[in-house]
């Protein structure tokens, strides 16, 4: 189920907070577990049952954890989500790179014939970011295993994030379980909810089907601006569909208690690309930062370990060569910023910012193109004739408003995501809830047009 | 004894806030069902599309898709049905009485293929018109959208096409419980999605009866207003029928219309669009096509093809070509849809999925020709589903 369908807004949302809040405070996390469950099954009985596998296997083996062998434990702990994670997500690649031939591909037709499940990189990411900390001995293993399905399935981070940690829901949950009587923020959640639909349908499907204007065009129908503008759309796109995302999760694990982290802070005015990564995705990052990275050896080699770890968020991202190009393009950025850093710091704010924006920018064709097709839009760039065929004024205005809200309007002014919560309520017009519901009227009412999100597909 | 439930706390500010946004919401959705509520209906009383003449077509551009279908919905449930009866979606728009070599002529041949109807709500519209004995009496040729199309969509999922009683209609005769829940749930999908939608709100507002919308070369032989044709597209559709019959006469809007057998015409006054390959990506992370799927596939072809029996006429399904390079044919949904088809063998099913590299079967690359046409005609002919 997508959030961003009137199905979850008007009939699975207000069901599940109602039945949440009536019942007796030990039923909670069963009303939120089985709501959980519905919104991922309806995608199908083979993807329910591969996510309930992943989180029975997680559980259970965090116990061998303590009696086996640490690393003999931790191996068959992370197995099961590892192999669903290949096998359901990147065994097409797979066989695709290596040329598999009809008869290959057959051996694995049941695997190939099921969609990929919604979300699999992050539970899986979540599921064995669980099995290590138990290993590591920083958590215990669960024992109640009504919380941990709490943690893995709470559907407001199931599907794109945040990616979360058990130990920063653990007692969030508990408190659901023993908490007489809760006070959530539900103004502060609706609000965010509101604003998280109106942007992914008004900003970023508007701009991802204005970015499709100038794909597929024949030669001679768009020139090098067009091309320009296109990836700023796309950037536009991919930024604020993730993070309308972000901000719907948040908003909606507020109106149930529980707090998720901020998974972005304006990455677009980092100031370099090491500084976008620890803005974008955040929870991403400091995943791989605390799971990979570091146990490579971190700064020990710090460019084999940098380029390792993006090439890992590129295939995170997708089953293919581009994403991969995409991760290694962004490693290899850090990197560039890591060799060049007194010459880049001195720059001017404005223009390291610009800088970074532009560089980031261009490596976001990647999630849409081939690398064929990546190259030949590059060539396009160089070398069509200066000037647009495909974006008129109104386009380039929509593009200018949106960049006006990214780059001119800091996000403490306008959105309530971080704490003190309520600051907003007070303000006339910004916190207004007639606001609030115009927005996600106006969102709902034209729900037809929106796409999927795009993180859905990781 | 249960223990009370206990219901959350919330500050007096809070409170109000709250009130206020749920006031504000009732409102608003309270103005969107008022502007949904009040879209004449072209189902009752139907539209009788005897009455059009050989040059005429009743152009639907401007009616929601919910009254577009509707339109010859209407039409099915109220007049008498023809001999050879076409059902499925957009897909066969341009299927026509000429491809029979015939007239459009709406008691020899009907089109009542619309929007986008998949086998699920096809299987309840055709019982539907079984239980008024309305079903064509010698032929019912039944489309399935091709599988590369659009990557498995609208072939095994619901859309949100048909009206409510007829889905109630399925709801009450479903002996599983399972079958009947996820039936209910597509209802209640469907009505959200018809009320809550900005294109109902919009042509609530400026749409007006069906006497303007009859168009024909006569009809349309005055240039339409300055002002109408300076309008930006955008803005066309909802300042437009203002115009009266000049907005529906209006080139660009005569092509969305059903001429009397309920064909759709060809773009009047231009040539062929230029044809472009199928190039929608088959990525699986987003087809709509399931391993498992391949049951639902036989359980509605078998379902549907039963209810042709039981009214002792010829029934056969459709899978059209899309225009597409031959590497796309062994795509995953492809395979998918092979297996479906495998489990009913006994079902009749033309298959055209392999002429998907002759231009000249197209109008578009996923919309056959009149060509097309007369090689099905052909076929069907040849296979004894034509007398």
């Amino acid at each position: 189920m997508n959030f961003n369908s009137l199905e979850f807004l008007v009939l699975f949302l207000p069901a599940t907070l109602l039945v949440f809040y009536a019942v007796p405070r030990h039923l909670r996390l069963w009303v939120l577990v089985g709501a959980s469950l519905v919104f991922y099954g309806v995608s199908g009985p083979e993807v329910l049952l591969a996510f309930v596998i992943a989180i029975a296997w997680g559980y259970a083996t965090a116990f061998l954890l303590q009696r086996w062998p640490k690393a003999l434990a931790l191996v068959m702990a992370v197995s099961v989500p590892a192999f669903t994670l290949v096998m359901f997500k990147y065994l097409g690649f797979i066989l695709d790179s290596v040329q598999a031939g009809p008869d290959m591909r057959a051996h694995f037709s049941f695997f190939l014939g099921i969609l990929l499940p919604a979300g699999i990189s992050f539970y899986t990411f979540e599921i064995v970011s669980y099995s290590i900390d138990v290993a590591d001995g920083k958590i215990p293993p669960e024992r109640d295993a009504l919380r941990f399905a709490g943690f893995a399935t709470f559907f407001p981070h199931l599907i794109a994030g945040p990616i979360m940690r058990y130990a920063d829901l653990r007692d969030q949950l508990r408190a659901l379980q023993e908490t007489e009587r809760l006070e959530p923020h539900l103004a502060s959640g609706l609000r965010l909810l509101a604003i998280g639909l109106f942007f992914k349908i008004f900003v970023a499907d508007i701009s991802g089907s204005l970015a499709a204007k100038a794909t597929g065009l024949a030669a001679g129908e768009a020139l090098a601006l067009d091309r320009l503008v296109q990836v700023a759309f796309w950037s536009m796109q991919i930024y604020y569909d993730f993070w309308a995302y972000s901000v719907m999760a948040i908003g909606l694990g507020r109106l149930f208690c529980v707090e998720l982290p901020v998974n972005f802070r304006e990455p677009y005015l980092s100031a370099n690309p090491r500084e976008f990564w620890q803005r974008w995705h955040i929870t991403l990052s400091y995943w791989l930062r605390d799971y990979v990275y570091i146990r490579m050896g971190g700064r020990e080699a710090y460019v084999r370990n940098i380029l390792i770890v993006f090439a890992l968020v590129g295939l995170w991202h997708g089953a293919g060569w581009n994403f991969v190009a995409w991760g290694v393009y962004h490693g290899a950025l850090v990197i560039l910023y890591h060799v060049t850093r007194p010459a880049w710091d001195r720059l001017p704010h404005a223009v390291s910012v610009a800088l970074t924006f532009t560089l980031v920018s261009f490596g976001w064709p990647l999630f849409f193109l081939s690398l064929g097709d990546y190259w030949a839009f590059l060539r396009d760039l160089a070398t069509l004739p200066w000037g647009v065929e495909q974006f008129g004024l109104r386009h380039l205005l929509f593009l200018a408003a949106i960049g006006l809200v990214t780059f001119g309007v800091r996000e403490k002014v306008w959105l309530d995501i971080e704490p003190p919560l309520g600051r907003l309520e007070q303000r006339r017009l910004l916190g207004s809830p007639v606001l609030a519901a115009a927005l996600m009227f106006a969102g709902m009412l034209c729900i037809s047009l929106s796409k999927t999100f795009i993180y859905f597909r990781f | 004894m249960l223990p009370a439930p206990s219901m959350p706390h919330a500050a007096p500010s809070q409170r109000r806030w709250l009130a206020a946004f749920g006031l504000t919401l009732a409102c608003l959705a309270g103005l969107a069902l008022w502007l949904y509520l009040r879209l004449p209906s072209f189902r009752s009383p139907a539209f009788d599309f005897r009455t059009l003449g050989p040059d005429q077509s009743f152009v639907t551009q401007g009616l929601t898709r919910r009254q577009d279908g509707s339109l010859k919905l209407g039409f099915a449930e109220s007049y008498p049905p023809p001999r050879i009866g076409a059902y499925g979606n957009h897909i066969i728009n341009h299927l026509s009485s000429e491809a029979f070599g015939r007239a459009p002529d709406p008691a020899f041949f009907f089109n009542y293929a619309f929007a986008n109807l998949a086998l699920p709500e096809l299987e309840a519209y055709l019982v539907h018109l079984e239980k008024l004995g309305h079903l064509p009496t010698q032929l019912a040729l039944v489309q399935i959208t091709t599988p590369n199309n659009d990557n498995g969509h609208y072939i095994v999922n619901w859309g949100h096409e048909l009206p409510p009683d007829i889905l109630l209609e399925r709801l009450v005769v479903q002996g599983n419980l399972g079958d009947a829940a996820g039936l209910a749930w597509q209802m209640m999908r469907s009505e959200l999605n018809e009320v809550l939608n900005y294109n109902t709100a919009i042509l609530s507002l400026v749409q007006g009866g069906p006497d303007n919308r009859i168009a024909s070369e006569a009809a349309c032989r005055d240039a339409p207003p300055e002002w109408l044709q300076r309008l930006p597209m955008a803005l066309r559709g909802a300042v437009g029928p203002i115009a009266g019959r000049s907005f529906y006469c209006l080139p660009q809007n005569r092509w969305y219309a059903y001429r009397r057998d309920g064909s759709m015409p060809l773009q009047p006054g231009e040539g062929p669009v230029p044809l472009i390959r199928n190039e929608n990506p088959l990525k699986d992370s987003e087809r709509e096509l399931n391993a498992g799927d391949e049951a639902r596939i036989a359980r509605y072809l078998r379902a549907i093809e039963a209810i042709g029996r039981r009214a002792g006429i010829k029934l056969v399904f459709l899978v059209p070509p899309v225009y597409e390079t031959d590497d796309r044919r062994d795509s995953q949904v492809n395979r998918i849809f092979d297996r479906g088809l495998a489990l009913a063998p006994e079902v009749p099913v033309i298959d055209h999925r392999h002429l998907h590299g002759d231009p000249a079967l197209f109008h578009d690359y996923r919309h056959p020709s009149p060509r097309y046409y007369r090689l099905l005609a052909d076929e069907l002919r040849r296979r004894g589903y034509l007398d």
